[in-house]
């Protein structure tokens, strides 16, 4: 069986930063503890088992129980998430290592009979070789099942791109993946249902990585679900550093105050790192052998392997913008993020900036992410998107008219 | 004293241009990306400035202190007119002239006066770029506008006063007026690329540029497509022309070796901010900067057309994209 590889324009691969975790395993055992009601199972139906391990709603994974978005039935893809684009990611090798990977295949075989119209596919970054050689040895003779590999730029990983690009459907951005009837689940969560269908075992683990150079060790982390964050924070972060505390993803996700959370099964990545306010001398003069950038303008292209730094300064001062190009080069939308940006500065707010593609933002910030006067490029698209929504110029018009929805979808008056 | 003196208003811009010269900010992301791109303004102005060391260290060494003099009083002069709009607009003085205050003197010849480069500078950054907004809303290239004023004003300065970079004579006869005349170059291919033919201060030494400039592309400061659309262009019409119009049209590698073409293409036809944003955009543009040099060159009164050329088609530009935006967007059918 081939494996299939499916591109998309734009994107950034980004490099190694500091930080970035290594691929060793550790135990981490509370000393509080505040987990969630683990239920006894009864009944052998394996949707009754998969609810009442808490496994359903992780990922979406659908269920004839009427709280949930679609039935099994309906599901006509179900793509296994393991893309590694991210700044920090939770490693696929660590998950599915040795005797893990007959388990990842079993727990996909599960779901297959669970939901049996769907197609399976694995999306997987293009340089994994050695977990590419494993799976296709493993799949050799499963017909359900597919491998897709993709490049690993940024943001392939996140499901808006994933899902059209592996499936060549439009995604309802704003809105589920469900409601097209696709399916995106981590490769942890097929490990869930794994331990939850064919061990009986609830969810009660969870592999999270904590990245970032202000931990004193970047690792995986076997952790309860219900562990409070500030344990792992006293055991595990730097004292005497002043860090910024992101959950999951750097590039999409906000600050959040980790006193009062949890992890949870939804948690992968713990991402702490150092705040970057200190002055550098003639720091535009600099070679820059570790300082990351989408253009080759500094000593770093020359050493692709090489290690970058990850703190939160903003490297340059706010100017205007000069229409280099770069937000249009990395879009993986395909958009003019500047074009918009100067709709929405001079408030010129009609039908021509949706039609311009403002809807179609999925929210990855690549844009501010390489600009180069510093511009908050995404905050001014998505303060676009709300003061058109206001004008009564809706995102229903000019996306889910686009998207082969299988059922009716409740239109939100507030977006993401 | 020193506290008055930060917060003053008026000089703030100058105080705070000193301050970020030498030290990079503080300021820290404040949502999501947290990390981000270390490419900036400074940084960017940087790789052209580097790009064009080989140009202007070529004509420091042709032309001597007189390249340096020059070199000054386009920075002071311009710099002033920057200083003076960021006060007065409360704004802080903005990178962008670094490189328009190297690129103008590069393009004059050696022998010009030095009331007339402050002269040029000052109507370059004044009415080629402050009028219309600052940086980033500037229609033409402000080198270009200020060469383009005196061109018009002292023409005689600007043809008739070149200098042989060996002999140190002052000379009317350039490469380009030998093609124009449609005689035969008493300069070979190694003296049109190490500098040793008579020319503007900075396009004499064309392996220099070629160098700068393939620097710019690889680092991604200029977009490929530029100087590939205009280079081609001019070597495709230039080898046909040459057998409909043998009089006038030169040869390909001549013409791409002789006058400002390579300077033009590589280091002000990109300038991001007057030319086309789109990709198709800027390959259009290549097309009509190629076909407006070769015109003006073979058919015009002018011996050198790249600087009409780049002017004309910067007019063209936002009609360009706006014309491509359309076309990839189009309007929903109701």
């Amino acid at each position: 069986m081939k494996v299939n590889h499916k591109t998309f324009s734009g994107g950034f691969r980004f490099k190694t930063f500091e930080g970035s975790p290594s691929e060793k395993l550790l135990h981490f055992e509370a000393t509080s503890k505040n987990t969630n009601a683990n239920v006894d199972l009864k009944g052998s139906y394996l949707e009754e088992i998969l609810y009442n391990c808490g496994i359903t709603n992780v990922g979406g994974i659908p269920t004839n129980k009427s709280d949930l978005k679609i039935k099994s039935k309906e599901a006509t893809d179900v793509i296994i998430n393991a893309v590694e684009a991210d700044i920090f990611n939770l490693s696929v090798s660590v998950l599915i290592k040795g005797q893990q990977m007959d388990y990842f295949l079993k727990g996909l075989e599960a779901l297959s009979k669970y939901m049996p119209k769907a197609n399976f596919i694995v999306a997987i970054g293009e340089d994994k070789d050695e977990i590419i050689t494993r799976l296709m040895d493993s799949i050799k003779t499963l017909e359900w099942i597919k491998v897709v590999t993709v490049a690993p730029k940024y943001p392939i990983n996140l499901e808006e791109l994933l899902v059209p690009t592996i499936i060549n459907k439009a995604y309802p951005i704003g809105y589920s993946s469900l409601d097209i009837g696709a399916v995106v689940i981590d490769v942890q969560d097929v490990m869930h249902i794994y331990d939850a269908a064919i061990n009986l075992k609830s969810l009660e683990y969870r592999t999270v990585v904590l990245a970032g150079s202000a931990w004193k060790e970047n690792c995986h982390l076997k952790v309860a679900i219900g562990t409070k964050l500030t344990d792992i924070i006293k055991k595990y972060a730097k004292q005497d550093v002043k860090y910024r505390f992101v959950i999951n993803s750097l590039m999409t996700n906000e600050v959040v105050n980790p006193d009062e959370l949890v992890i949870e099964k939804t948690t992968s990545c713990l991402i702490a790192i150092p705040e970057g306010n200190t002055r550098k001398w003639l720091s535009f003069m600099r070679p820059g052998m570790k300082n990351d950038s989408y253009t080759n303008a500094y000593a770093s292209a020359i050493a692709p392997k090489g290690i970058r730094y990850c703190e939160t300064n903003i490297h340059g001062e706010h100017r205007p913008c000069i229409s280099c190009g770069y937000c249009m080069n990395v879009c993986p939308k395909g958009l003019i993020p500047h074009l918009l940006h100067r709709h929405v500065d001079k408030n010129i707010l009609n039908e021509r900036v949706a039609e311009l593609g403002i809807f179609d933002c999925i929210g990855c910030n690549l844009c501010n992410y390489v600009c180069t006067s510093k511009i908050n490029v995404s905050s001014s698209i998505k303060e676009g998107k709300e003061k058109l929504e206001q004008q009564e110029i809706s995102h229903e018009k000019y996306m889910l008219s686009k998207c082969d929805l299988i059922h009716e979808v409740e239109v939100k008056s507030d977006e993401r | 004293m020193n506290d008055k003196l930060k917060n003053n208003k008026y000089l703030k811009p100058v105080i705070s241009a000193g301050d970020f010269f030498f030290r990079g900010p503080d300021e820290v992301t404040t949502g999501a990306p947290h990390v981000t791109d270390h490419i900036e303004l400074k940084r960017y102005m940087s790789m052209v400035i580097l790009a064009l060391m080989p140009s202007t260290l070529a004509a420091l060494y042709y032309y001597g202190l007189r390249a340096l003099a020059i070199i000054m009083v386009s920075y002071i002069a311009g710099g002033m007119v920057e200083v003076l709009f960021a006060i007065f607009k409360g704004d802080e003085i903005h990178e962008g002239f670094l490189v328009t205050g190297l690129i103008f003197p590069l393009v004059l010849p050696p022998t010009i006066p030095l009331w007339i480069v402050a002269v040029g500078s000052i109507f370059g950054v004044l009415f080629g770029k402050e009028v219309f907004g600052g940086t980033g809303r500037n229609i033409f290239n402000p080198a270009l506008v200020g060469r383009l004023f005196i061109t018009i004003s002292f023409p005689a300065y600007m043809s008739s006063m070149w200098q042989d970079p060996i002999t140190d004579a002052i000379t009317s006869a350039t490469p380009l007026t030998f093609l124009k005349a449609g005689e035969a170059l008493p300069y070979s291919i190694m003296d049109l690329l190490m500098g040793s033919a008579p020319g503007s201060m900075g396009e004499t030494f064309r392996l220099g540029i070629i160098i700068g400039g393939i620097f710019l592309l690889v680092t991604k400061v200029s977009n490929w497509r530029i100087p590939v659309a205009y280079l081609g262009t001019v070597f495709v019409l230039t080898s046909i022309g040459q057998f409909i119009f043998p009089g006038q049209v030169s040869g390909p590698v001549l013409s791409l070796l002789t006058g400002g073409l390579l300077f033009g293409a590589f280091f002000m036809a990109t300038d991001p901010v007057s030319s086309p944003y789109t990709p198709t955009g800027k390959i259009i543009y290549g097309f009509g900067l190629g076909f407006f040099t070769v015109l003006i060159r073979s058919f015009s009164g002018y011996t050198e057309g790249v600087m009409f050329s780049i002017i004309l088609m910067n007019a063209f530009g936002p009609l360009i994209d706006t014309f491509i935006v359309q076309k990839k967007y189009k309007p929903i059918e109701e």
